[in-house]
């Protein structure tokens, strides 16, 4: 039942001089069911014309009651479950809800591990952001070619996934202490040659899009967002380092061993939604460099910490967060342990893209309708994150 | 001068979160903070602050130079139901970082009483604009009531659902259409392992489908 | 700088370069027309779980402990052991269930299975004409000879066989070690008759196609493929290819670990070949009243032992000796692990903690 916006604010137009046409406001539905939400998200728009005068985001049709499923299960068995929040990048997913109960654990992980977990999850951003920049794309109208060329480059890399850890995007590969499964020379052989080809599929990719005069029209000053409303609005990610807020969570935190590889943190100044594309690029061109210092210096050694327990893994009492760099933004779980430390008695996931969606109607006000669409496709949201 | 004070840190130690407690119970009088451990290994332990004064210390950490909390990352419920002779509570728990020192977390616990009416907690939107759509949906899943939340409605369940499913002794209905699955006796046998749907129900749902 | 249009044009350069180059370069054209061509799946590809059998579908490694089903996350395994005409567990599964409705393929059964009895199949043309009982997979469905695991995951099957070859190995010397009467061994090989109760499974098996087929490897599967999905609808049922039946000696390397299917008969009072030597009621198949006989006179932890299931399955976390010992010194309170002993050995255990002043 869509509770009529219109009746909190009165939106009467002040009529013009005499002789004008008088105008009402208009209240549209934008989803559940449309191809461009990224999902099944609806916006609740109020239009004056073509210009969006409010907007409210309505979301939880793909509330699957993910964390109160963690509750009935032991700690192993929610990692399956946690692949299908963020559908796209289940390797990081997987991560930081390893990393937290490790944190609550005290559970160290051998060093091999840790660059194998780095490999993989700056994989799933190189995939995460070329599939991002092609759906932004598709929301511009640019009929599926962008998307298709980085999908094609996203197929080498879920191959890659298949032959690691047997699924392609429920990969179900880390565990608490390290990785299910180790690489191999051939796998490493498929990272190494994903990572030196990617740069010139990344040229060809800008070539196509950078300078492009639709995107640059379409998308410059638009959907703004002030760095300090991004602070402010606990945005992450991307979208808010396109807003120039210097917070990664992999410099500040320095989780795993990312604090031995060079990289940069690339900054917007604008924050509109061309910054927020070109930033995934820039990104992207980071992790490939992550990936060259962390393929070429990755040690012997063991894949998991020998002394975890696959079952009957308990855990002291207690609660703790742990958070990783996702490839949407700040990806935490919230622990709880209490009882027999036998399963979780809290189970929260800080989704990166249920709290970006937090000023979506603060950046979509005054746009137009069609920039709604292209300024949602810029946050780059995944409805299994948004609504677990 | 600001390092002496309170230093900066990602992780808190003992020492650091006892001085933080002192100093923010310095800043807001009447504020009565306890310390909650965490495991060793995770070195989190976080602040009890009564609900009175939860909207001043938390304003406090944001403002003070040597803390500048402007990041408000996590707010999370959790039930605990009444055990032995201890009451249960609700509890909110803020995880609070820092863009501008890099610094961080100092985690605000709330607690709030179960029942439904007397489930009420200042609400720190006004502080930071994230937490806005967090606490919606502690309200939506736990029924803990924001005082001072803009918007404060259901964000996850549709508009007219009943009850708070995430509640510790929430009841699912069992009024809802369902098709029988092949694996009838699975479920029937899962009720003792704390399953979801009794078997009596599923003989009932049968006979109302017939 | 550039013209206005100019990122334009060279965007559709681009464009053109990779439409022309599509019929050239085999990178710019990445699609397979299945189902005529199908990918080759990696090695650690995984869609639903089988059951191994080693030589028939009787010599099942499976014992029906039920840590699988305990932790699937999804609980889409339904397991009965299965039982004689008086109630003592056989160490087999009489009903093993999988809906792969329900089944999110996370692999979990497969890394908690103490026997490698259960893997992960790469088959995912699973399609049915029904939503319900026909995506169930049964015992029968579910079984698949070691041979077929050998080819779908050569590196992982010859680790498995290497270390089931190992274990065997070991037990066998222990019990050599043990007892010098070899006249007692032969007695207790799986080549015994089987009961006559027990109705052997008939796998319903895909279609295989013979490699001396005229046809290519691909033409091959996609045939298999076809018919298979052919036969599934009702027609047509190929019989399981099995080996000589099981009067043949079977090799000691796949069953020695399996030597307690054959049931003790009930002359078998006396304790025979014992597997280990300090433990005379380590027999998986003695019965319960038997193997408390045989520990009545010793310490706790050993009459603990003895009324465990005897089987090592690490349901409880320990091998059975192991959690008699934790028992006995009080590190581990709880005394209803021992998911194939179920509730005999839990009540067991109560007594004798009971007995023995512990509470």
């Amino acid at each position: 039942m869509i509770q009529s916006l219109t009746e909190e604010k009165s939106y009467t137009l002040t009529p013009g001089p005499e002789g004008t046409i008088e105008t009402q406001t208009l209240e549209v539905s934008i989803g559940p069911q449309h191809p461009s939400t990224h999902g099944v998200f609806r916006m609740d728009v109020v239009l004056d014309g073509e210009t969006v005068v409010k907007l409210k985001p309505v979301m939880g049709y793909l509330h699957r009651n993910h964390e109160q499923l963690a509750e009935k299960m032991a700690w192993l068995g929610s990692m399956p479950y946690t692949d299908r929040l963020d559908y796209f990048n289940s390797m990081t997913n997987n991560w930081a809800y390893a990393l937290s109960v490790e944190k609550l654990a005290g559970i160290k992980v051998p060093e091999r591990a840790e660059y194998i977990r780095v490999i993989v999850a700056e994989l799933t951003r190189l995939q995460n952001h070329a599939s991002a920049i092609g759906f932004l794309l598709q929301d511009l109208g640019a009929w599926g070619t962008p998307l298709l060329y980085a999908f094609r480059e996203r197929e080498k890399i879920l191959d890659l996934f298949e032959a690691v850890s047997g699924s392609r995007m429920m990969c179900n590969y880390m565990r608490f202490g390290g990785v299910r499964v180790d690489f191999d020379d051939k796998t490493l052989a498929a990272a190494r040659e994903i990572t030196t080809r990617f740069p010139k599929f990344l040229d060809e990719f800008e070539k196509l899009l950078t300078e492009n005069e639709v995107l640059l029209a379409r998308c410059q000053k638009i959907g703004i967002l002030p760095r300090e409303l991004a602070i402010n609005s606990s945005i992450t990610g991307p979208m808010a380092r396109a807003s120039g807020v210097e917070y990664d969570v992999r410099k500040v935190d320095k989780y795993g061993v990312y604090g031995r590889f060079d990289f940069r943190i690339p900054l917007g100044d604008v924050g509109d939604v061309y910054d927020r594309y070109y930033i995934r690029v820039l990104e992207m061109r980071e992790s490939v460099k992550i990936l060259e210092q962390a393929l070429h210096n990755i040690p012997q050694g063991p894949h998991i910490a020998p002394e975890v327990k696959l079952r009957n893994f308990k855990i002291p009492n207690g609660d703790g967060y742990g958070r990783i760099e996702a490839p949407k933004g700040e990806l935490g779980f919230y622990l709880v342990s209490a009882g027999d430390g036998k399963q979780p008695h809290r189970y929260h996931v800080r989704p990166p893209s249920f709290i970006n969606l937090t000023i979506l109607e603060d950046m979509c006000l005054g746009q137009k309708v069609a920039d709604v669409i292209i300024i949602l496709g810029s946050v780059d949201i995944v409805l299994g994150e948004v609504d677990r | 001068m600001v390092a002496s004070r309170c230093g900066t840190r990602s992780w808190i130690t003992m020492e650091a979160i006892e001085k933080i407690k002192e100093v923010a119970a310095q800043a807001v009088a009447g504020a009565q903070i306890e310390i909650v451990n965490s495991t060793p290994a995770a070195a989190q332990p976080s602040l009890l602050v009564d609900r009175e004064h939860i909207y001043a210390v938390a304003k406090f950490f944001k403002e003070d130079p040597c803390f500048q909390m402007d990041f408000c990352s996590c707010v999370t419920g959790v039930d605990y139901l009444p055990k032995d002779d201890k009451p249960g509570y609700i509890e909110v728990v803020y995880h609070l970082y820092s863009v501008a020192l890099k610094q961080g977390p100092i985690v605000l616990k709330v607690r709030a009483p179960r029942e439904l009416e007397q489930c009420r907690v200042p609400s720190l939107t006004p502080l930071w604009r994230g937490c806005e759509f967090q606490e919606r949906e502690a309200y939506d899943l736990y029924g803990v009531k924001f005082d001072g939340h803009p918007d404060l409605r259901r964000i996850l369940m549709w508009d007219e659902f009943k009850d708070h499913p995430m509640r510790k002794d929430y009841v699912p209905p069992m009024d809802y259409e369902w098709e029988p699955t092949a694996h009838d006796d699975t479920l029937a046998r899962a009720e003792n392992t704390g399953g979801i749907v009794p078997p009596s129900a599923i003989e009932e749902a049968h006979k109302a489908k017939k | 700088m550039g013209f206005l249009g100019k990122g334009l044009l060279e965007g559709m350069a681009v464009t053109a370069r990779n439409f022309i180059g599509s019929y050239f370069d085999k990178d710019r054209l990445v699609t397979i027309q299945y189902p005529e061509e199908r990918m080759e799946l990696p090695e650690n590809s995984r869609t639903f779980p089988f059951l191994v059998y080693d030589g028939t579908p009787e010599h099942l490694r499976c014992t029906a402990c039920k840590i699988c089903e305990t932790e699937c996350p999804p609980q889409c395994i339904y397991i009965v052991m299965d039982r004689d005409e008086k109630g003592k567990p056989r160490q087999r599964p009489k009903v093993f269930d999988i809906d792969i409705s329900v089944c999110m393929q996370c692999q979990i059964c497969v890394e908690v299975c103490p026997f490698d009895a259960i893997k992960m199949d790469n088959d995912y043309e699973k399609s049915q004409y029904g939503r319900f009982n026909e995506l169930v997979e049964h015992l029968p469905d579910l079984l698949k000879r070691n041979e077929y695991y050998q080819k779908i995951k050569p590196t992982e099957a010859s680790e498995v066989d290497a270390k089931l070859k190992a274990e065997a190995e070991k037990k066998a010397k222990k019990a050599a070690a043990a007892k010098p009467a070899v006249a007692a061994q032969p007695t207790r090989a799986p080549a015994a008759p089987k009961p006559a109760a027990m109705p052997a499974p008939v796998p319903i098996m895909k279609i295989a196609i013979p490699d001396d087929a005229p046809f290519t490897a691909e033409q091959r599967q996609w045939l298999a493929g076809f018919l298979s999905g052919l036969g599934a609808a009702g027609g047509v049922v190929a019989a399981p290819v099995t080996p000589a039946p099981s009067q043949a000696p079977v090799p000691a390397t796949t069953t020695a670990p399996r030597a307690v299917v054959s049931t003790p008969t009930p002359s078998e009072t006396t304790p025979t070949a014992a597997p280990a030597g300090d433990w005379p009621w380590h027999d998986a198949g003695m019965a319960m009243a038997q193997r408390m006989d045989l520990a009545k006179d010793k310490p706790l932890a050993d009459k603990l032992m003895a009324a465990m299931a005897q089987t090592d399955c690490h349901a409880c976390g320990y091998d059975c000796r192991g959690y008699a010992d934790a028992i006995a010194s009080s590190s581990e309170s709880d005394l209803s692990l021992c998911l194939p002993g179920e509730a005999e050995t839990a009540s067991m255990l109560e007594k004798l903690m009971k007995e023995a002043g512990k509470p």
